[in-house]
């Protein structure tokens, strides 16, 4: 027998139900029923489902299987509450799927819906008998006729949430207008062909109610659909309009957008702001606004982001990766403002220095040289069909040697200057290709106790000491990239394993001084690791299969290129 | 302390004295006994909970009455995971048969005691856990 009934001989575990069974109610207890098996029916199904909510999902679809007061128990709505329907058109048969209406209000999500009859019986089903307990219903990418559609949604009464994601053959803002009892608080349009500014206009009008609003993706939406939405939508709380092009003109549109607490303006404003309009952009946002993304927003300036920083001083995630204008100053003023920031994002600003880190800026140490040059990164831009114009190229920024840096901070003292670790709430922190970053600052500025995720890819200035560092501050780290950071060697990652021990995501790809013993330490320190990349590291095949052995939690393992691998035909197989 | 509630389970006529540390615990029927003086009054009837129940449940509480109080569960995490370290004095406790087990559910989720009322879904949850369904005929 494997376990001890008395005492705490379970391994510090309670017994699971077949031991209880076997071993422990035989011991405690006389036998009184039949089988020596306790009737507990007396429990209601309420407790049941109580009892549920501790059980993990796959446990759960278990238990509901044991008998109907159990089933009925698992459908209560605080466990169904989160539950989403996803349904594969290509594969589920009618039958199963009519099978839902015996549950009340849930999420539905059906894909691969195409003109097949299995298809057409489906969405018949969904129609006839499904449509009144829909909350959400997801009908990406699907081929589904406006009619149909508006078939169903004419009957769904309680439906909140709908997605229309890359429907092409719907031309549905105009069909929506005339369901009258559809009041959803969140539509997701996001790459739909046929959407258009009138669409868009119809859309605020019939549904006032939106809170959440994705109309990213949708390149022939113009600054008249963003009026509307903000004129309309009084309620509204996200707002995705990824891709929608705003002149600098038309940006002062965003001031009307108040209520918003999420904003997606991935590569929206392009233009340059004149100094005029830097001065009033967004300067009726309120301090509502917690999520702000801005990548790719070329047109941003250091200006705007400075007087942005002075009125969002609730935000806690900003993105501004990919907006190439911006540098020190922008970093400073984040660091000095926005000091409840939970994520930051400033990767691809190249122009990013030392002094952005430590949180100095000054016209003397930093834009010495004001010649004009051309950024690598501006030719990512011709995508968008933006050429900018000679005149606005940012100044070269001079990178500050080791003595630039001393004087500054002797020259500013520890009042004057706002470095990085001001934001002491922050949990996600990306530099990456931030290239003109090195030790003299990072040893310093990246130092924040709850820092899970880090990304320094391509910071290739910076050596072992700035790692050493890096885990010596930061413990709570899970996430790490240090991807083509070309001087660090086997002992700061060494460093970075002992002193760091949750993390699970490292990718150390393109290190060339990475050796053997990197893994080997990964092994000696027990780190559960669940994804590695090594890839282009010095490292050799037998130590690769040593770890895959030793560590069961290892879930993905990039390797290609690795000094052994390139000669053996592995490489090509991962 | 004093006793300031007299109770007594469905199925018997022995009193229970219950002080103010112990009552204080039993959140949904505390109030009942505010600032009654409960010395001379009726014993109050407890309509879920048996005598032999109710002496474990106050065993329990009185192990537990310095406690502190317990933060409420977050929704978006599973449950079972916010609730861990059951101490070796609760493992010991729970290890009774399934009637007293379902009977202590009750009635710490009749009288309001979060502490027991979580620790005695997550044994039986336990127990569910990691069986598939013919072998989970808990009350069959």
């Amino acid at each position: 027998m494997a376990y001890v009934v008395e005492g705490t001989s379970y391994m510090g575990r309670p017994p699971t139900y077949n031991e209880y069974l076997r071993e422990v109610l035989p011991a405690v207890h006389e036998p009184t029923g039949t089988n020596g098996l306790i009737d507990i029916d007396f429990l209601p199904t309420e407790m049941i489902a109580h009892i549920m909510q501790y059980l993990t999902v796959s446990d759960r679809k278990d238990a509901a299987l044991v008998c109907k007061k159990w089933y009925q128990a698992s459908m209560a709505p605080q466990i169904q509450k989160n539950m989403v329907i996803s349904v594969k058109s290509s594969v589920t048969k009618p039958r199963p799927f009519t099978a839902l209406k015996n549950r009340q209000d849930f999420h539905l999500s059906l894909s691969d819906v195409d003109g097949s009859s299995n298809s057409v019986e489906l969405l018949g089903v969904c129609d006839r008998s499904l449509s009144p307990k829909l909350l959400t219903l997801s009908l990406k990418g699907t081929r589904i006729s406006p009619d149909t559609l508006v078939s169903i949604l004419k009957k769904c009464s309680n439906l909140t949430s709908l997605d229309i994601s890359c429907c092409n053959q719907l031309i549905l803002a105009e069909s929506l207008a005339n369901i009258p009892n559809l009041r959803l608080k969140k539509i997701s349009l996001v790459s739909c062909k046929d959407l258009t500014d009138a669409g868009v206009v119809t859309l605020c009008t019939s549904q006032p109610t939106i809170e959440e609003l994705d109309i990213s993706s949708n390149s022939q939406l113009t600054a008249i659909s963003v009026k509307h939405v903000a004129n309309k939508l009084k309620g509204i709380r996200s707002l995705n309009i990824t891709k929608i092009k705003l002149q600098s003109s038309e940006a002062k549109i965003l001031n009307e957008i108040t209520s918003c607490s999420k904003l997606v303006l991935n590569a929206c404003l392009l233009q340059l702001w004149v100094k005029s309009e830097a001065d009033s952009a967004f300067s009726s946002w309120s301090s509502a606004l917690q999520s702000l993304d801005m990548s790719y927003c070329s047109g941003l300036s250091n200006q705007v982001v400075v007087s942005m920083c002075q009125r969002l001083t609730n935000l806690q995630q900003l993105d501004l990766s990919s907006c190439y204008r911006i540098d020190d100053v922008s970093l400073r003023e984040i660091s000095k403002c926005l000091i409840s920031l939970t994520k930051l994002s400033v990767a691809w600003c190249k122009h990013i220095t030392d002094m952005g880190l430590i949180g100095v800026y000054h016209e003397g140490f930093a834009h010495t040289c004001a010649k004009e040059c051309r950024c690598g990164r501006e030719k990512d831009f011709a995508y968008f069909e933006y050429t900018p114009p000679v005149k606005d190229i940012a100044p070269r920024v001079v990178i500050p040697t080791v003595g630039d840096i001393n004087a500054a901070l002797q020259h500013f003292g520890a009042e004057g200057r706002f470095p990085l670790w001001r934001m002491n709430k922050l949990r996600s922190l990306d530099l990456s290709v931030c290239g003109k970053i090195s030790d003299a600052s990072v040893i310093d500025a990246i130092d924040f106790p709850e820092l899970t995720e880090l990304n320094l890819a391509m910071c290739s200035r910076l050596t072992d000491k700035s790692v050493i560092a890096i885990a010596s501050h930061n413990g709570l780290l899970e996430k790490v990239n240090l991807s083509q950071c070309h001087q660090i060697t086997d002992q700061s990652v060494a460093a970075l394993l002992a002193g760091c021990r949750r993390i699970v995501h490292l990718n150390i790809s393109g290190c060339p001084l990475i050796t053997d013993l990197t893994i080997d330490c990964i092994i000696k320190h027990r780190i559960h690791l669940k994804s590695l990349d090594v890839s282009m590291c010095n490292i050799s095949l037998e130590a690769l299969e040593r770890l895959e052995q030793l560590s069961p939690s290892l879930q993905t393992i990039h390797k290609r290129y690795t000094a052994a691998a390139s000669t053996t035909q592995d490489a090509f197989l991962i | 302390m004093a006793t300031i509630a007299q109770l007594k389970g469905w199925d018997s006529e022995e009193v229970f004295n219950v002080d103010g540390e112990i009552l204080n615990q039993f959140s949904s029927i505390k109030e009942l006994f505010g600032n009654a003086d409960a010395s001379n009054s009726e014993p109050l009837s407890l309509p879920n909970v048996s005598a032999a129940t109710f002496q474990k449940v106050i065993e329990w509480c009185k192990h537990h009455k310095d406690d502190p109080s317990l933060p409420p569960l977050k929704c978006n995490k599973a449950i079972s995971e916010q609730i861990k370290d059951v101490s070796d004095w609760d493992r010991e406790f729970l290890h009774v048969d399934q009637k007293t087990l379902c009977e202590l559910i009750l009635a710490a989720g009749y009288l309001g005691i979060d502490g027991l009322f979580r620790l005695t879904c997550k044994t039986v949850a336990d127990m569910i856990s990691g069986t598939t369904s013919d072998e989970n005929n808990f009350q069959h």
